[in-house]
């Protein structure tokens, strides 16, 4: 929807300007000019409306570096993160995508994923593991998404969550090559038009396939396909691996077997905490192995702060990687805990924290482990 | 020699110099970026802007004295900038120039814990600031609406109002010990000290409070902080008018009982949260046949001794014809509200929510006795100009016990000129009521270019004002610090 769909509640935050959205966003964190927070894009949305200001590249690259969060939109009660959407829509339309973010998206289209990796590489990770290509009638189909095929640390979790459903027992079975990009991040930066081409394919293979229940290692392929996908998915139900993994935990179907000793804290990725609202199914795991114990954040669940990974920047990198960055933030906020472990439970969250780590001087003080990575460990 | 605009400078000169001081990643002239400082939450036309000409910030008190000296030497105005919240439209550049983000400025310098001081910069919001106290089982009692967005310097110069001013204030005068100032030429100087009293000086400190950034920069600040209360007993009671809430409120007073806050509020405000308890609980709230007013009181403190004020605080209430309201829920609705800021109000589309309608109002303060017919004039004078209430009119405390903060409010269609003129024509008439009782025109929002400001040679004599401005002059000789407001040029 262009930004005119929304005048009324853009009107109403310019009539108000309460502001209770900025002091947590990250963008605004790391700029630190106001035009960078949830309410800035609002007065910048407003002025556009108002014939006060011009569409210009400047505009677009205040837009394109929102993250996606949604703190903004939780804070406030009116879905801010959509009219920010709407914004990048508009820049898509008028040509103003920045070009990391075409390249994005012309990548994604060509290749199916944003670097522009070849397609047939896309299930190399499997290679050396006994994980097999989905068959009709395997009971999961187990969604990988780019950065888990693509990036060598993302890789590491797709290979452990898929150690774990071999430990299971549960028939399931990967894409591989003919995976397509889910389109989470695509629909995110305002490509409307590549997100239905991507989710009109992936709907027909889906169907196709008679996959019944598609499990994704990340929680931006879980929202997309949930929340997006919704008039193709009366045939299947899709579940975050978390949610999974807590079910057969909890209905005795993986048994932990060994224990971890270790304080570990958890990262609340976006697109499963404040888009979807799972709280609770990572923490449950962390809970159910002995020997951890769990220490919050001062920012987690629906306050959690955002890595900065979210709408393509993990990609795009409009953060840079400056003391300000969300990643760094987020990963000093984590060892003030005390935490040995940083866990997540999103592979863009942990390409984004792992690299910050690093940039902090803390790898040996505080290691990033996904849940999958965690789980694989004591199953 | 009053400032003139950036535009009429060698601007491309000073966008360098600026650059220099404070690093070109803090420095913008771009529209996108400045305009998102062209408006903020007072009453104004929906398209009205003011648009600076550039924006910095800084993380120090000396790269703002160089951006000052700058502005001083070349004679432009200059604007300070904290949550952008304001009701008065004081951090509006109204004559362009430089706009001054304080955010930049949010480190804690010293919590002190065994003296029950801090020092900090000026940018941190209030909400930071407490949260950074509370790990040291400290708190700031000042307590505005604002306080998720609004800064600490910002509540120095507006001398904004907070809930706990029963108990602990809510007067910047009650709390501010020492501050930093970077004065309008671009000096740098200290008033005050880390102690409780002094009588060695002039209270220079002091004169900033409620500046609104008309005589120079606050950039640090020493303040006065707390224990946090270990408990908190709230209770809501509901009167047959506000003169019976406000004498109730006066007999706990005498009664020698120490509430830590007390809030008072017309029935249109209470309603909006027996509305939302309605919808949150599903369950009807029966007012009284007659009712008015209700008193949101709190007492803190240890267990024993909160419980014990709370109990005779009860008697008293019933004695002068209060009910205590018994819905917990509604009760907790209200704190809820008013302190966390959970917000359902952006998430209702009731009129309070802004979606129609601008909420503005006028913030006046008259002496306690003066309040009840001050009520009944804001009454005549909504029938007179045709506005609804909005949330009616509340009051607390803005200073110590009971030193009524009144907030009279209404809903404006800010789409229609002549609705925002008529808005304006009623505040004003308020205002001169408020004046002709003994009263103020502003007791927490600043005047900044809020239409009071003609009412100023109403309220000061003459020769008052015309020490104002001659002060003004003596610190600021240019006119380039935040000009138009308060005093007007």
């Amino acid at each position: 929807m262009l930004i005119k769909g929304f005048k009324q509640d853009i009107y109403t935050c310019n009539r108000c300007k309460c502001g209770f959205c900025r002091e947590e966003c990250p963008s605004y964190k790391t700029f630190g000019l106001e035009s960078y927070s949830g309410r800035g894009r609002m007065s910048i949305a407003w002025a556009v409306l108002e014939g006060k200001l011009d569409f210009t590249n400047e505009l677009a690259n205040r837009i394109y570096i929102c993250s996606m969060c949604k703190y903004c939109s939780v804070r406030c009660g009116m879905d801010v993160t959509t009219i920010i959407k709407a914004l990048k829509e508009e820049s898509v339309e008028r040509g103003l995508a920045p070009p990391k973010v075409r390249d994005f998206l012309e990548n994604t289209y060509k290749y199916g994923n944003p670097w522009g990796e070849p397609r047939k590489k896309r299930g190399e990770w499997t290679d050396g593991t006994e994980i097999k290509r989905y068959k009709s009638g395997d009971e999961i189909l187990y969604h990988v998404g780019c950065v888990g095929s693509y990036d060598t640390r993302g890789n590491e979790i797709a290979k452990a969550l898929g150690e774990i459903l071999l430990e299971s027992g549960i028939s399931f079975g990967v894409l591989g090559s003919d995976e397509d990009c889910d389109g989470n991040e695509v629909n995110m930066l305002g490509e409307k038009g590549l997100f239905q081409l991507l989710m009109e394919k992936n709907a027909q293979k889906f169907k196709k396939l008679g996959v019944k229940k598609i499990v994704t290692l990340s929680p931006h392929a879980y929202n997309a396909i949930k929340n997006e996908y919704p008039r193709h998915s009366e045939n299947f139900e899709v579940m975050h691996y978390t949610q999974l993994l807590h079910e057969i935990i909890r209905d005795g179907k993986l048994h932990i077997s060994k224990g971890l000793n270790a304080r570990v804290t958890y990262h609340d990725p976006c697109f499963l905490g404040r888009y979807n609202k799972e709280y609770d199914a990572p923490r449950e795991i962390l809970l159910d192995i002995p020997g951890i114990e769990l220490v919050e954040m001062e920012r987690n669940k629906e306050n959690s702060f955002c890595c900065g990974g979210g709408g393509g920047n993990f990609y795009t990198d409009f953060f840079g990687g400056g003391e300000d960055s969300p990643n760094r933030i987020r990963v000093r906020e984590a060892y003030n805990t005390g935490a040995e472990i940083l866990a997540v439970a999103c592979p863009t969250c942990m390409i984004m924290l792992d690299d910050a780590v690093k940039v902090e001087g803390l790898e040996e003080k505080l290691t990033i482990r996904d849940i999958s990575e965690i789980v694989s460990e004591v199953v | 020699m009053a400032a003139g605009k950036l535009t009429n400078w060698n601007s491309e000169k000073i966008f360098a110099t600026l650059k220099s001081i404070v690093g070109s990643e803090n420095v913008s002239c771009n529209k996108v970026d400045l305009i998102p400082y062209s408006r903020d939450w007072s009453l104004a036309n929906a398209s009205t802007i003011y648009m600076p000409d550039v924006v910095v910030r800084p993380k120090t008190a000396t790269e703002i004295a160089e951006v000052v000296r700058l502005a001083n030497k070349e004679r432009i105005p200059v604007v300070p900038w904290g949550g952008g919240t304001g009701l008065s439209g004081g951090a509006l550049a109204v004559k362009g120039g430089i706009m001054i983000d304080m955010k930049g400025l949010d480190r804690i310098i010293e919590i002190d814990e065994e003296n029950l001081t801090i020092t900090t910069q000026t940018g941190i919001t209030v909400q930071k600031l407490n949260e950074a106290l509370k790990k040291h089982q400290l708190w700031w009692p000042h307590d505005p609406e604002s306080k998720f967005a609004s800064t600490v310097g910002a509540a120095i110069a507006c001398d904004n109002a907070g809930t706990f001013g029963t108990k602990y204030g809510g007067s910047l005068v009650d709390y501010l010990l020492g501050i930093e100032v970077v004065l309008p030429t671009g000096d740098v100087v200290k008033f005050g000290s880390q102690a409780p009293h002094s009588v060695s000086g002039y209270p220079l400190h002091w004169l900033f409070i409620g500046s609104e950034g008309t005589l120079g920069i606050i950039t640090q600040a020493t303040l006065r902080v707390y224990r946090l209360p270990q408990y908190r007993c709230v209770d809501i009671i509901v009167f047959d008018s506000f003169k019976s809430a406000i004498n109730a409120g006066l007999k706990i007073i005498e009664a020698g009982l120490d509430p830590e806050s007390i809030h008072i509020m017309a029935k249109e405000g209470f309603i909006y949260y027996t509305k939302l308890y309605e919808v949150m609980f599903n369950k009807a709230f029966k007012p009284p046949e007659k009712m008015e007013a209700a008193m949101a009181i709190s007492f803190a403190g240890s267990k024993d001794v909160a419980e014990f004020q709370r109990s005779v605080a009860s008697k008293i209430f019933v004695e002068a014809g209060g009910m205590v309201v018994e819905e917990r829920e509604l009760v907790d609705i209200f704190w809820t509200e008013k302190h966390t800021l959970s917000y359902d109000a952006g998430k209702n589309p009731w009129p309070l929510s802004q979606t129609q309608y601008k909420y503005t109002g006028i913030d006046l303060c008259v002496p306690i006795g003066k309040v009840p017919v001050l009520y009944e004039k804001y009454k005549e004078l909504l029938k007179k100009y045709n506005f609804k209430p909005a949330t009616g009119c509340f009051m607390y405390s803005k200073r110590l016990k009971f030193a009524p903060n009144c907030i009279f409010t209404i809903n404006v269609n800010d789409e229609d000129p002549e609705e925002v003129e008529r808005a304006k024509k009623f505040i004003c008439e308020l205002a001169k009521y408020s004046i002709k009782y003994g009263g103020t025109i502003s007791s927490s929002r600043g005047v900044g270019i809020a239409v009071t400001q003609s009412l100023m040679p109403v309220e000061h004599t003459h020769l008052a004002l015309e020490l104002m401005k001659k002060l003004k002059q003596m610190l600021d000789p240019n006119n380039i610090m935040n000009p138009g407001k308060k005093l007007a040029d």
